[in-house]
């Protein structure tokens, strides 16, 4: 009996394969969810590489929306290429990344990730290419890196919930013991945009602001998301976290404020890249190219980030901004993390 | 039952007209091994090989293990995990045990609804339950706007202790009604009381300790599935900078320098732990064995404490069920995050958006991939159950129960490695990393139902001249059925509202559910996730109602692992 | 005093009647045996008794105290009951030593008294050098004497042994009942002990409770309720019978069919002459070669049993059980002879086998 019982194992186990190899199949169709539907034929759209079709697979940390908004604009410019989005945060990307070399290959063609610190071990795993637009040396130096360049940039600001007083301009206002308990803060160790933040803060506001913060019970969260959702809820009246944060909480009409710090916002890029072994294919030149075109630009804006190139009205033009050398972030992270954790333990 | 007798009665009259001759006793012997084979087999490919595959990423890492062990974090971390698993593990023992205990000396009023109210937490994910329990009870949350009360404690040790305890209840009482069915002689504990023994005396020196088995395996359980658990530390833990080893392998998974080494090598850890838990608890649970018979249960005076009970089980349920959902409704319906949760300023909007988009493909994914698994489990853990029973069949139990036993995210990194050179990019290695996961969530259920029933029935139908096969199927199908069915609703439930896992291995338009609910959250947008987790906790609860509705089924699922209902 | 006193017991759960109207005493040192089938309540009187089941209405008292009444139940541990299990009801984590001695530590004696006690209890039921095995590792009757052992060091005012012998070996049986009886005389308590087995109650029993669909349906000695059975239900319920119609003449005289038997002991005749209904036990028959004795049969079956041989027979009034003494020389087929030296009269007015319940 446990014969025909292990055949009645085979076939479920064989029904249930063929489930999922049927839905893979379906799934795998064109109207999959990140390619647009309709080809956007009205291509007035500066003509790209001439020939150049096909489809490539983007990882990018950001949300699927975002995602989806900006492969169909890519899509619109480029009728016959076509991204697919793989939408994570950086660290699953990463970890999905590093396990996929190790199994048969790196499933992506090219990179769009949030975090600038986790490129030069992609690159010194052997996962990021060493390609880069040229329209990249308009960046600053600090920018872009060995093989990676920032699509847009997000930046490290000051929000407060609508009515909070007194309302703070600075860092160094932080400290103001009149916003006792009433303060949050992302936790560097989860990632680099916090981490850019831990190392930059005190240069601006002086050495001893997170013994200060201490003082004043500040609060400390895994995500930046955290702090924007607490300060809009009121959780929290201020908090440290992104632009990118703050726009789509403000969009929705969460009572929510940003400041531009006086002595300068802390701007982390989002690192682009290609893949290694991808370099060459058409469609990720294309792409990344496309990423620092005005248009993609423009895009970008409207989808809630601070741009890489180029004025919008998403930074104030009078907000000041810092710069911040992220080789040495990178270089300098167990440093910044430990004089970090001797504060708050 | 009755086909215990029946056959039973046969076995005697009809033994010796069944022949032996050699060729059915080696073909008996082959189809004895064929179970084992099967078994084997499928714990080479979905827990050795993987498993394997991804300790031999740390291993070969030279330092790794080193560099773990320097880092001062790592000791404060394995701490946080031993004291909140622990703690979390004496709650549940507490709630679950004590319930049912409670529920078994007293006539409880409601006792249905309290235990399918206990039971609850088995359908919600962890993440949702700690978010819910924040949008709850902490600063601007819904007892906040509502009371001015805020808890805001509930961020560090007390309150990831006490969400990953809330989480752990039904394990815990499931077990304990399940021992209590089967080996807590209601005799002995009248003989107690005969003796003179007063009730709680009669707790102390009689009751607890015979159930001391059932609190080991349920300790073991619970402080396992607490210590492996990320998504309660990840929104409890993390801001009160109390560390976790689940919290410190996701650290090392966004930002680490020796890419998988160290993730991996942090999950051996919990690995590691699940071995030495398992293999304790065996060792002390073998030591008293069983001799119970089933008797009725005694249902004892203390007619006062029956309303008492009552009362704080449902006080109980208030404070760790309804008003966490509560919390998690009150941010759904809101229509801008941060204002205050007033009919007002409610709106379906965000409802609306959860049931649209991506959600609707995503949802019928994961049923697909819910629906095969749990298939392919009850199959797998039918076999696993009945293997398990047999001489050194414990090392099966062990081996299925290491995939449980780590976090989702090594799970999935392991059945990556290990798979994903043959079948990337569908939906087969989400199933396969679902199959290695929550095998042991179906042999569980499925193997005390067999051990329950015994070798008897099967030798009964034998000897009454039926095949193998129809003795099985005449015989032990039909007692262990609604087992089956129990075990293959509890991996369905959990597939259905796995996060981790998919999202680590998911392609462009086969997102599942899992995903599209950590993508609202990797976007920040705290009514998003909360409006689609309600909705796929509303969805899993629409399953989880055949369970509630069929006295049969709450029978199956009480025989299995309960016994209560 | 009596030791035990059950007055109009009910007890119901839901709309099911587990016992209607039960009374009865059992004197000091008395052992009364609760006999019936499964499902007839005797298990609910006992564990009404012990405090294991609520009552519905009536009243208990254990030697003059009142212990249960409807809304009123004193705890099981201040009744003063011994209780032997059908299960031994033995707690697997304690051996044998500490488990007799369990009760004795509730009675307040000393860790070391306790134990001295118990292993003396241990020895009077004959399982000296057994102390330190746990359940597990004792045969079902060594495990029942431990039940017993642990029930004596109770002290009780009255033991309640719960078919006891149910699960042992019939070999096992006569000496755990003798045991039993030794014991409960040397303490000089009273007994309930409940049983479906008949000999098993004649055996222990100073009277029996017959009950039957949760009724008290007769109470009596062991001789008298063989003897002289208040009903059919009762009369097959104490052992094999045949029951016939006859016509009683007088006092030792009936007639079956055309045949007239004169000299048969007639129990229960106190009435005047009719149409009855008689009891006859297989060993109140005769049977002689065929015309000797007043009735005819032919021989069904011929069983040996030892010391008897139980012969089955086919008679104009319907099949007879006989026992014979000794080794019998008869054959299926054979025609023989048969009359009947003693009978019980059903008394016409017993209600009908069945009742609802």
């Amino acid at each position: 009996m446990k014969r025909t019982l292990a055949a009645a194992a085979a076939f479920v186990a064989a029904m249930g394969l063929a489930a999922c190899s049927s839905g893979k199949s379906s799934g795998g169709s064109p109207s999959a969810v990140s390619t647009p539907s309709a080809a956007a034929s009205s291509s007035a759209a500066a003509s790209p590489s001439a020939a150049a079709s096909g489809k490539i697979t983007v990882y990018a940390a950001l949300t699927s929306a975002n995602g989806k908004a900006l492969a169909d604009a890519f899509h619109a410019s480029h009728p016959n290429e076509t991204v697919e989005m793989v939408t994570a945060g950086t660290g699953a990307l990463v970890t999905r990344m590093e396990t996929e070399a190790k199994a048969g290959g790196v499933r992506a063609d090219a990179i769009l990730l949030a975090d600038p610190t986790v490129m030069p071990q992609l690159a010194s795993e052997g996962i990021l290419g060493s390609y880069v637009p040229a329209a990249a040396s308009q960046l600053p130096e600090t920018m872009k890196g060995d093989g990676w360049f920032g699509a847009f940039n997000f930046y490290n600001v000051i929000i407060y919930h609508t009515g909070t007083t007194p309302v703070p301009k600075d860092w160094s206002d932080l400290t103001n013991p009149a916003y006792k308990g009433k303060i949050e803060i992302g936790d560097p160790s989860y990632s680099g945009t916090t981490l850019a933040m831990a190392a930059e803060v005190p240069k601006l506001a002086g050495a001893d602001f997170f013994t200060k913060l201490k003082a004043n019970d500040v609060k400390i969260v895994q995500s930046t998301n955290t702090v924007g959702n607490d300060v809009a809820s009121g959780a929290r009246a201020v908090g440290i976290t992104l632009d990118s944060v703050y726009r789509p909480l403000a969009k929705k009409g969460s009572p929510v404020q940003i400041v531009w710090p006086a002595s300068g916002a802390i701007p982390v890029p989002a690192p682009a890249g290609a893949v290694k072994g991808h370099e060459d294919n058409p469609v990720v030149k294309d792409f990344l190219d496309w990423l620092l075109t005005s248009e993609a630009q423009q895009q970008l804006v409207s989808l809630g980030y601070a741009p890489a190139l180029g004025s919008s009205n998403a930074v104030p033009v009078d907000a000041k901004v810092v710069t911040v050398r992220y080789q040495d972030l990178v270089s300098q992270r167990s440093a910044i993390l430990d004089a970090f954790k001797k504060v708050f333990g | 039952m009755t086909t215990r007798t029946a056959f039973g009665a046969a076995t005697e009259v009809a033994a010796p007209t069944h022949p032996a001759p050699l060729p059915r006793l080696v073909r008996r012997l082959a189809g004895e091994g064929i179970s084992w084979v099967v078994v084997a087999a499928g714990i080479a490919v979905l827990v050795a090989w993987p498993i394997g595959r991804l300790l031999y990423e740390a291993v070969r890492t030279p330092g790794v293990f080193h560099q773990i062990w320097a880092d001062p974090e790592i000791l404060r971390a394995i701490r946080g995990t031993v004291v909140t698993s622990l703690g979390a593990t004496a709650m549940a023992l507490l709630v679950g045990g004590g319930a049912a205990i409670a529920f078994w000396r007293l006539r409880v009023a409601g006792q249905q609804w309290l235990t399918a109210g206990l039971l609850l937490p088995v359908l919600v994910p962890p993440f949702v339950s700690a978010l819910s329990v924040t949008q709850a009870y902490t600063a601007a949350g819904l007892l906040d706007h509502l009371l001015g009360i805020r808890a805001d404690w509930l961020f560090g040790p007390a309150g990831t202790t006490l969400v990953l305890g809330v989480q752990q209840v039904p394990i815990a009482f499931l077990v304990l009604a399940a021992a209590i069915r089967t080996r807590g002689g209601a005799d002995a504990e009248r003989a107690a009381r005969a003796a003179g023994a007063n009730p709680l005396t009669c707790l102390f020196t009689i009751t607890l300790p015979l159930l001391r088995p059932a609190l080991l395996a349920a300790s073991a359980l619970c402080f396992i599935a607490a210590a492996s658990d990320f998504g309660v530390p990840a929104v409890l833990a993390i801001p009160a900078r109390y560390p976790t080893v689940t919290t410190e392998i996701y650290r090392a998974m966004s930002f680490s320098s020796s890419g998988l080494a160290s993730p991996v090598a942090l999950s051996t850890l919990l690995i590691v732990v699940a071995l030495v838990v398992f293999a304790v608890a065996g060792r002390l649970t073998n030591r008293i064995t069983a001799t119970g018979r089933h008797s009725s249960p005694l249902v004892v005076r203390g007619r006062p404490w029956h309303g008492v009970v009552s009362v704080v089980l449902a006080g109980y349920l208030l404070v760790a069920n309804v008003i966490p959902f509560l919390g998690l409704l009150s941010v759904a319906l809101t229509r801008v995050y941060g204002e205050s949760p007033v009919p007002a300023h409610w709106g379906l909007d965000h409802l609306r958006e959860a049931v649209s988009g991506a959600a609707g493909g995503a949802l019928a994914r994961s049923a697909l991939l819910s629906l095969a698994a749990a298939s392919v489990l009850c199959v797998a853990g039918v076999l696993a159950g009945s293997v398990a029973l047999r001489r050194g069949g414990r090392i099966v139990s062990t081996l299925i129960a290491i995939p449980y036993a780590v976090p989702g995210s090594a799970v999935a990194v392991a059945i990556l490695l290990a798979f994903g050179r043959w079948f990337y990019g569908g939906l087969v290695i989400i199933e396969l990393a679902y199959l290695a996961r929550f095998w042991a969530l179906a042999q569980q259920p499925i193997g005390a139902a067999l051990s329950h029933i015994g070798p008897d029935p099967m030798r009964a139908a034998r000897a009454c001249g039926a095949s193998a096969w129809r003795a099985w199927w005449t015989a032990i199908w039909p007692s262990i059925r609604p087992s089956v069915f129990a075990g293959w609703l509890l991996v369905f439930l959990t597939c259905l509202h796995e996060l981790t896992v998919s999202s680590l291995l998911y392609v462009p338009g086969k997102e599942t559910i899992g995903v599209v609910v950590l993508n609202a959250e990797l976007a920040g947008d705290l009514a998003a996730t909360s409006a689609i987790a309600l909705v796929l906790t509303l969805v899993v609860l629409a399953c989880a109602v055949p369970l509630f509705l069929s006295r049969r089924l709450r029978g199956a699922l009480g025989f299995s692992a309960g016994g209560m209902w | 005093m009596k030791a035990l006193r059950v007055e109009e017991l009910t007890v119901r759960y839901g709309t099911t009647v587990a016992l209607e109207n039960v009374t009865l005493d059992v004197e000091e040192g008395e052992i009364l045996a609760v006999l019936g089938p499964s499902g007839s309540g005797k298990t609910t009187l006992l564990g009404a008794i012990a405090g294991f089941i609520d009552v519905t209405a009536g009243r208990i008292w254990i030697a003059d105290r009142l212990v249960a009444a409807a809304g009123h139940s004193m705890p099981i541990e201040r009744r003063g009951v011994g209780v032997v299990f059908q299960n031994y009801g033995l707690w697997p984590h304690l051996d044998a030593l500490d488990t007799v001695a369990y009760p004795l530590r509730r009675q307040g004696f000393s860790r070391h008294e306790a134990r001295a006690r118990a292993r003396e209890l241990l020895s009077r039921v004959g399982l000296a050098g057994l102390e330190g095995r746990r359940p597990a590792l004792l045969s079902g009757g060594q495990q029942q004497r431990v039940g017993l052992a642990r029930a004596l060091a109770c002290k009780p005012r009255i033991f309640l042994f719960d078919e006891p012998t149910a699960n042992l070996d019939s070999g096992l049986r006569a000496g755990l009942q003798t045991q039993i009886r030794e014991q409960q005389q040397q303490t000089g308590a009273a007994a309930v002990y409940v049983t479906h087995d008949p000999l098993e109650a004649f055996a222990v029993a100073d009277r029996i409770a017959a009950i039957r669909d949760a009724r008290l349906v007769q109470v009596a000695t062991p001789r008298e309720i063989y003897a002289r059975p208040a009903d059919e239900w009762i009369a097959r319920l104490t052992g094999p019978c045949a029951i016939l119609s006859a016509q009683v003449i007088d006092e030792s005289t009936i007639r079956i069919g055309d045949a007239e038997l004169s000299g048969v002991s007639l129990h229960g005749f106190d009435r005047d002459p009719g149409e009855v209904r008689l009891v006859v036990r297989p060993e109140w028959i005769r049977i002689a070669d065929d015309g000797e004795l007043p009735l005819r049969a032919t021989v069904q079956s011929v069983t040996f049993a030892g010391a008897e041989t139980v012969c089955l027979l086919t008679t104009a009034t319907g099949p007879v059980t006989a026992r014979l003494a000794g080794e019998v020389d008869l054959h299926p087929g054979d025609a023989v002879s048969w009359t009947i030296v003693g009978a019980s009269v059903l008394a016409a007015s017993i209600r009908p086998v069945v009742t609802s319940s």
